[in-house]
């Protein structure tokens, strides 16, 4: 029974995410660490619940940067809504970041 | 003697790895140093990329050595074209993963940057395709594209990561980059990361281009200091170390007619050596054409295959000429055992019509080559430029085995007093010179061979005829005493016997 409500719960969440971003790393490194941050830090501030953060550390599955043609990390791609948006860096200008992802 | 020494005990310590460049390893003792990053420089065009592909397909076809090759440059599939044609199966490679090719867009999508951050992906990608083919060379062209679109102040730190990160992949590296106006790489990066730095360039000088080779550096190896011109055709690349250094050609002791039988006896009675050079000066009119037309006779004659080269008269113009003296070359065209190259000197520069011949070289595969004249393509007067491209092609034709033939004009009567001559004669093997000179008050040519290496040559001086059946060479005693001469009505000159 609760596994069943669970299994809503979590759909009905996803629904109503309006944003879907992925954030590709490179290793634990001090430059991975503030990407991960910062990032989190923009998007609780200014998109409060209605995101969805993926993050995927490239050393443990490099096929994800061959996929996606990456080169530069580490780079946070806005999948969800279109068009689809890159920023490199990590990410210490909020406003340039927001800029970028069109959000006001 | 200590040089000696000291060179081979540098050379020793450093394990090298065979480009299979024509020259290039001579010239580096070896070839490239192995499991180093080495940087070719150079503007557009000068070869960087071109050099680089072969060093990678020359592994694979050659050395046993697999690679990776990674452009950033837009026009990778006109690369694997063009290389196609060429000795390589390409597909073949590809498929069995002896190579890896791949064009990787930086710059692909809108890259909006914040912060800090590298070109740690890269690094990943070229893992991935190091491991996929086990290989054992790279090549990234270039740096320029690769950091076009990136911040120039992480550019230092991500070069110098990039160079370790490859040194410790034990793998031998090439990476391109552009010459700069203030540092050596248009990026302004320090050079010293690089083991090996080798400048390409391709400059116009009295409106000759010529394309030079320069090892800038080479860390513990000896390497020679100078600008090496190297010819760059369909084929590959052609480096040509100096005559004086080490460069062993196989010496034959065979023997070529002239197709003149008295100038083969004053030639030991044999002839000229084959795969010599041998040039032919003298003035307009005296017959230089007619001596390297009835060669060319006797060499199809045989059926052996010649190539005449003709910057000045057309090739129809010359089959008439020839003719008119009983010299009928024509057969031969048909039977394709004659071959023409005509082209218009001033149209093209030396290092173009170079290539152009060489193209017909590899085509037709002849045993002679005519230059007639040479004279023409060295229209801006004496140059070392000049000089050491033909040395250079002399060399080529040489390692091919090919004699070949120069007619130079004169227009002054002595070789002495003629600038054009350019050194040509103290290249050359053998060396006949025609002179204007009078016989009874009539003009007439005087026939001299001037130098034949190797061989013990008649050093008389001739008189030069042409009459129905070609050319004909006199003893100078002979004719004064009782032979008449008369104008015929082509203004050659003709002994009536």
């Amino acid at each position: 029974m609760s596994k069943n409500n669970r299994l809503l719960v979590d759909v009905k969440n996803k629904t109503e995410k309006e944003y879907f971003f992925e954030l590709f790393i490179y290793k634990n490194t001090l430059l991975s660490k503030n990407a991960i941050n910062n990032v989190k830090l923009i998007l609780n501030k200014y998109l409060k619940n209605k995101f969805q953060l993926k993050i995927t550390d490239v050393d443990k599955l490099p096929e994800a940067a061959i996929k996606e043609d990456i080169l530069i990390m580490p780079i946070l791609i806005k999948r969800n809504p279109k068009p689809e948006i890159r920023i490199i860096g990590d990410f210490t200008n909020p406003k340039k970041v927001l800029k970028y992802l069109l959000i006001n | 003697m200590k040089n000696t020494v000291q060179k081979n005990q540098m050379n020793e310590k450093l394990e090298k790895s065979k480009t299979g460049i024509f020259g290039f390893d001579d010239i580096t003792f070896g070839g490239l140093p192995k499991s180093r990053p080495t940087l070719i420089v150079g503007g557009i065009g000068s070869g960087k990329t071109f050099m680089s592909m072969l060093f990678i397909l020359n592994g694979i076809s050659d050395f046993k050595e697999n690679g990776v090759f990674m452009t950033f440059e837009e026009r990778s599939d006109e690369l694997i074209t063009n290389f196609s044609n060429l000795k390589y199966d390409i597909t073949d490679y590809l498929e069995k993963k002896n190579l890896y090719f791949e064009h990787l867009h930086i710059g692909q999508y809108e890259l909006h940057e914040s912060g800090k951050y590298n070109i740690e992906g890269l690094f990943v990608r070229i893992e991935q395709a190091i491991k996929l083919t086990n290989a054992k060379r790279i090549v990234l062209d270039s740096l320029d594209t690769l950091f076009s679109n990136l911040d120039i102040s992480l550019l230092r730190s991500e070069f110098k990561r990039l160079f370790s990160w490859l040194k410790e992949k034990n793998i031998t590296a090439i990476i391109t980059a552009e010459v700069g106006d203030v540092y050596l790489t248009r990026l302004g990066l320090e050079e010293n990361v690089a083991d090996c730095v080798i400048e390409l360039s391709n400059r116009i000088t009295n409106q000759i281009s010529t394309r030079r080779l320069r090892i800038l550096k080479y860390r513990g190896s000896y390497h020679a200091n100078n600008e090496y011109p190297f010819i760059l055709d369909m084929n590959g690349i052609y480096i040509f170390p100096l005559a004086t250094q080490s460069y062993n050609f196989e010496i034959t002791t065979d023997r070529i007619s002239s197709g003149i039988s008295k100038l083969d006896e004053m030639l030991e009675n044999k002839g000229f050596y084959l795969g010599s050079s041998i040039l032919i000066s003298g003035s307009a009119g005296t017959g230089k054409t007619s001596i390297a037309a009835t060669f060319s006779r006797s060499i199809c004659n045989v059926n052996k295959i010649c190539l005449y080269c003709a910057f000045e008269e057309a090739p129809n113009q010359i089959l008439r000429n020839m003719k008119s003296i009983g010299i009928d070359l024509e057969k031969f065209t048909q039977d394709k055992l004659l071959h023409f190259y005509y082209a218009r000197p001033s149209l093209q520069n030396l290092e173009l019509h170079f290539m152009g011949i060489k193209e017909m070289i590899n085509q037709i595969n002849p045993s002679v080559i005519i230059l007639d004249p040479i004279t023409n393509l060295m229209t801006e007067g004496p140059s070392s430029d000049i000089r050491s491209m033909l040395t250079r092609f002399i060399d080529y034709l040489k390692t091919k085995k090919i004699t070949v033939m120069f007619n130079a004009a004169i227009t002054i009567g002595t070789i002495a007093t003629n600038p054009s001559d350019e050194g040509i004669s103290s290249m050359v093997d053998t060396w006949l010179m025609l002179e204007d000179t009078k016989i009874n008050n009539k003009r007439a040519s005087s026939f001299y061979v001037m130098k034949s290496r190797g061989m013990n040559h008649s050093k008389n001086e001739m008189i030069f005829l042409l009459n129905e059946n070609g050319v004909e060479l006199l003893e100078k005693n002979a004719i004064q005493n009782n032979k008449v001469i008369k104008e015929n009505k082509n203004s050659h000159t003709i002994a009536e016997i």
